[in-house]
C-alpha cells in the first residue's frame, strides 16, 4: 500500500496501519485512517465478529484463541497479522498492548513503524517506580512514596509496615505496571496491608501479567488534572492545555473536561511546564499524558501514560487538534508543525464515559445485549463507540460501551448540552451508568466545579439509586402493556446477536393506519 | 397485565381504545387503585409515544426473556412478568447471589466450614476487577453451587450458609 501525498516528504513512510485494539479506540483509529488516505487493518476474535468496526476498516484478521493472552495481548499473533496483510505500522490504541515495551520493541524489530513513543520511554514511564526515580532527578514534584523491590508478600509487607509510620496511613498500594485503577488498593490501617497486597498483587497480575506493587500516601480531596504532551523527537514538545478528570470511582475515570474549572492561566503554565520536563527527561516521541493530582496549588507528578488517552477529545474539542493525526505525522517522521505559542483554546468540552455496570450495585460490572441503542447527535455533540444494537457486552473485557463528548462556548452550557445528550441515550438490554453520569451533572459541587478524586465515593459511598418516582414507574408499566398488548416485539432475540429480518412493526401500521 | 417493578411493586393495568389512541381503564399499584393523570398513547414506529398535560414523552421499550427494559425521558426502567416472578426460585437470607456477571476466581471454603461475618467465601472477576463475596454473618457453609474459572450470571446462588 501506497503512502498518501501528506506523506511525501516524512522520513518513514507508510500507507497500511494494523490496529492492535478492539472497540471505540478501534474504530477511532480506524476513522482517522480513513481521513488520512491510510488503509486500515483490524484484528478480531469470535466476540467482536458482529462489531462495526470490521467494516471500518479495508481487511480484517481473525485471531484464535479464547483468552486475551492468545488474542488482544499475544505479541506473536499480532505482528504475524501484521505481515500476512502488509500492514506497514501499528496502532496500539489505549490499554491491551499500548504500554508494552516489549511489544514496542518486537514491532520495531520486525520492521514496522510503531506508533507511539521508544521502548525505553515506555520502559521508564511504565514502570511507575522507575518513572519515579527519574521524575525526581529532573525535580518533577511527586506524591510523597516508596518503592519496593523485594518480591515474596512477607518481604513487601515487612517493608511497607517499616515505611508506613513516614507516609502515615491511609497509603495507596498500586501496581508498578499499572493504570486504570488495577492493582490499586486502599490500605487504612497496618492489619489491612497484608489482604491488600495479596489483592493488588493478583489483580496486577491478571492485569498486566506482572505482580510488583509500591506505595504512595494516599492524598484526598486533590484534583486529578493531566497534562496532554505532543513531541515530534526533533526535540520540539509542547502540551495542548490540561484536562480535569476528577470525578472518578474505584480510581477510573467517569466525566473529563477541558479546561478544568479551576485552572488559571498562571498554575497552567507551570504544570505545562512540568509536563514537558518529563516528557523530556525520558526523551518522549508521539503523544502522552502527564498526570498529577492537585491540592491547592501545589502539584505532584503522578504517572505518564504513553499512549493516546481515553479522554483525549475534550483537548481536541477545545484546542481544534486532532491527537490521532498528529500521532500519525510524527510516526512518518514529520515535524510537529506547531508551536506552543500557537496552542488557544477555545469553549469548554466535557466527556461522559458510559459504562456496563450497575450503580446501585456499588457500580460493578453489568454485561448483557444491547437490544436498543440510539446515542445522541446534534451541534457541539461527538459519540466514540465501538458497538452497535445487537451486539452484546460481556465481561471479558473493560465496562465502557462508548464516549459521549459535548462542545460548547462555556462550561454552563457544556454541562446543559451533556446534561440533553445523556437523557436522549437509549441503551437497553443491560444496566448502565448514563443516569448517575446524568445525575452527576446536577450535583451542586460538580455544578461549582467544587470536585476531588474522592467525590463519587464520599456522596455515594454504596453506589447510587435513582430518586423514587411512582409516576414515572406508572408510565413504564403502561408502556410494557401497550408493547405487549399491541405485539410488538423486540427487534433481537437474546443470546442472538443476529437482526430479525421481518419488520414486526409493519403489522403495527395496519394496525393503525 | 399484571407486571412487577424493580423495587417489587404489584402494577396492573387494563387499556381502552378511543379513537386510535390508547388509555388507561384502570391503573392499580399493589391492588390499590393508583391515581393517574390523563394521558393517552399512541404507537410511534417501534417506540410509545406518551402525551401528558401538553408534554410529549417518547418511550422505548424491549423485552427479552422475562424482563423488559424501558426507556422514558432518560430513565431506565425494568420490570418482569408476575407468571415469572412466581415461578422463579425462593432466594433464602443465607444464599448468596453473584452480585454481577463474572468468572470465579477463588473459592476460599469448603462444605461445613464454620465461618465469620465479613469473613472472605470466594472471589470472582469481571471486565478485569476483582470482587470479594464476603460472609453476611456467622455460620457454616452448606452448599458450594460453583467452582473455579466457573463463568456465572448475575444472581446466581454461589454459595448457601447456614446462620448460627
Amino acid at each position: 500500500m501506497l503512502a498518501p501525498e501528506w506523506m511525501k516528504n516524512a522520513k518513514f513512510p507508510f500507507g497500511c496501519v494494523l490496529i492492535a485494539n478492539r472497540g471505540e479506540v478501534a474504530c477511532r483509529i480506524a476513522k482517522a485512517c480513513k481521513e488520512l488516505g491510510l488503509s486500515a487493518v483490524a484484528i478480531y476474535t469470535s466476540s467482536d465478529e458482529n462489531s462495526p468496526l470490521l467494516d471500518l476498516c479495508d481487511q480484517n484478521y481473525f485471531l484464535e484463541g479464547q483468552t486475551l493472552h492468545e488474542t488482544f495481548l499475544n505479541i506473536e499473533a499480532i505482528i504475524t497479522a501484521a505481515k500476512e496483510t502488509g500492514a506497514q505500522a501499528i496502532h496500539p490504541g489505549f490499554g491491551f498492548l499500548s504500554e508494552s515495551a516489549e511489544f514496542a520493541k518486537e514491532v520495531i524489530d520486525a520492521g514496522l513503524i510503531w506508533i507511539g513513543p521508544s521502548p525505553e520511554s515506555i520502559e521508564i514511564m511504565g514502570d511507575k517506580m522507575s518513572a519515579r526515580e527519574k521524575m525526581k532527578s529532573v525535580g518533577v514534584p511527586l506524591v510523597p512514596g516508596h518503592e519496593v523491590y523485594s518480591t515474596g508478600i512477607k518481604e513487601i509487607h515487612d517493608e511497607l509496615i517499616e515505611v508506613s509510620p513516614k507516609l502515615g496511613f491511609p497509603l495507596l498500594l498500586k501496581a508498578s505496571a499499572g493504570g486504570g485503577g488495577k492493582g490499586m488498593r486502599v490500605v487504612n490501617r497496618p492489619s489491612e496491608m497484608a489482604e491488600a497486597i495479596g489483592a493488588a498483587q493478583r489483580e496486577a497480575q491478571t492485569a498486566f501479567g506482572d505482580g510488583r506493587i509500591y506505595v504512595e500516601k494516599l492524598l484526598t480531596k486533590c484534583k486529578h488534572i493531566e497534562i496532554q504532551i505532543l513531541a515530534d523527537g526533533y526535540g520540539n514538545i509542547i502540551h495542548l492545555g490540561e484536562r480535569e478528570c476528577s470525578l472518578q470511582r474505584r480510581h477510573q475515570k467517569v466525566i473529563e473536561e477541558c479546561p478544568s474549572p479551576v485552572m488559571e492561566p498562571r498554575l497552567r503554565n507551570l504544570m505545562g511546564a512540568a509536563g514537558i520536563a518529563a516528557a523530556a527527561a525520558v526523551t518522549y516521541m508521539g503523544a502522552g499524558t502527564v498526570e498529577f493530582l492537585l491540592d491547592g496549588d501545589k502539584f505532584y507528578f503522578l504517572e505518564m501514560n504513553t499512549r493516546l488517552q481515553v479522554e483525549h477529545p475534550v483537548t481536541e474539542f477545545v484546542t481544534g487538534i486532532d491527537i490521532v493525526h498528529q500521532q500519525f505525522r510524527i510516526a512518518a517522521g514529520l515535524p510537529l508543525g506547531i508551536e506552543q505559542k500557537e496552542i488557544t483554546m477555545k469553549g469548554h468540552s466535557i466527556e461522559s464515559r458510559v459504562y456496563a455496570e450497575d450503580p446501585s450495585s456499588g457500580f460493578l460490572p453489568s454485561a448483557g445485549p444491547l437490544l436498543r441503542l440510539k446515542m445522541p447527535q446534534g451541534p457541539g455533540i461527538r459519540v466514540d463507540s465501538g458497538v452497535i444494537e445487537g451486539n452484546t457486552i460481556d465481561t471479558n473485557f473493560d465496562p465502557m460501551i462508548a464516549k459521549i463528548i459535548v462542545h460548547a462556548n462555556n462550561r454552563e452550557t457544556a454541562i446543559m448540552r451533556m446534561k440533553n445528550a445523556l437523557k436522549e441515550t437509549v441503551l437497553l438490554g443491560l444496566q448502565t451508568n448514563i443516569e448517575f453520569l446524568h445525575a452527576l451533572l446536577c450535583d451542586d459541587d460538580v455544578i461549582n466545579g467544587d470536585t476531588d478524586t474522592n467525590l463519587i465515593e464520599t456522596k455515594w459511598p454504596n453506589g447510587w439509586n435513582p430518586p423514587e418516582d411512582p409516576e414515572l414507574f406508572a408510565l413504564g408499566a403502561i408502556a410494557c402493556t401497550i408493547y405487549e398488548e399491541n405485539g410488538l416485539s423486540s427487534p433481537l432475540h437474546s443470546n442472538n446477536n443476529q437482526k430479525i429480518t421481518n419488520d414486526p412493526f409493519l403489522k403495527l401500521n395496519n394496525k393503525f393506519p | 397485565m399484571k407486571i412487577i417493578d424493580s423495587n417489587n411493586e404489584k402494577w396492573d393495568i387494563s387499556l381502552q381504545n378511543i379513537n386510535q389512541l390508547q388509555s388507561i381503564k384502570n391503573i392499580n399499584l399493589n391492588d390499590e387503585e393508583f391515581i393517574f393523570p390523563e394521558t393517552e398513547f399512541a404507537i410511534k414506529k417501534n417506540t410509545v409515544k406518551i402525551s401528558q398535560g401538553g408534554q410529549i414523552i417518547i418511550a422505548n421499550v424491549v423485552k427479552n426473556k422475562d424482563t423488559w427494559w424501558v426507556h422514558i425521558n432518560g430513565k431506565v426502567l425494568t420490570f418482569t412478568s408476575a407468571d415469572s416472578r412466581k415461578a422463579g426460585t425462593k432466594i433464602t437470607q443465607g444464599s448468596l447471589q453473584a452480585p454481577m456477571p463474572g468468572t470465579i476466581l477463588d473459592v476460599q471454603v469448603s462444605v461445613g466450614q464454620t465461618i465469620e461475618t465479613g469473613q472472605s467465601l470466594l472471589v470472582m472477576e469481571a471486565m478485569k476487577m476483582e470482587h470479594k463475596i464476603t460472609a453476611p454473618f456467622s455460620g457454616t457453609v452448606e452448599k458450594i453451587n460453583c467452582k473455579k474459572d466457573q463463568k456465572v450470571d448475575r444472581g446466581f446462588v454461589l454459595i448457601e450458609l447456614k446462620q448460627n
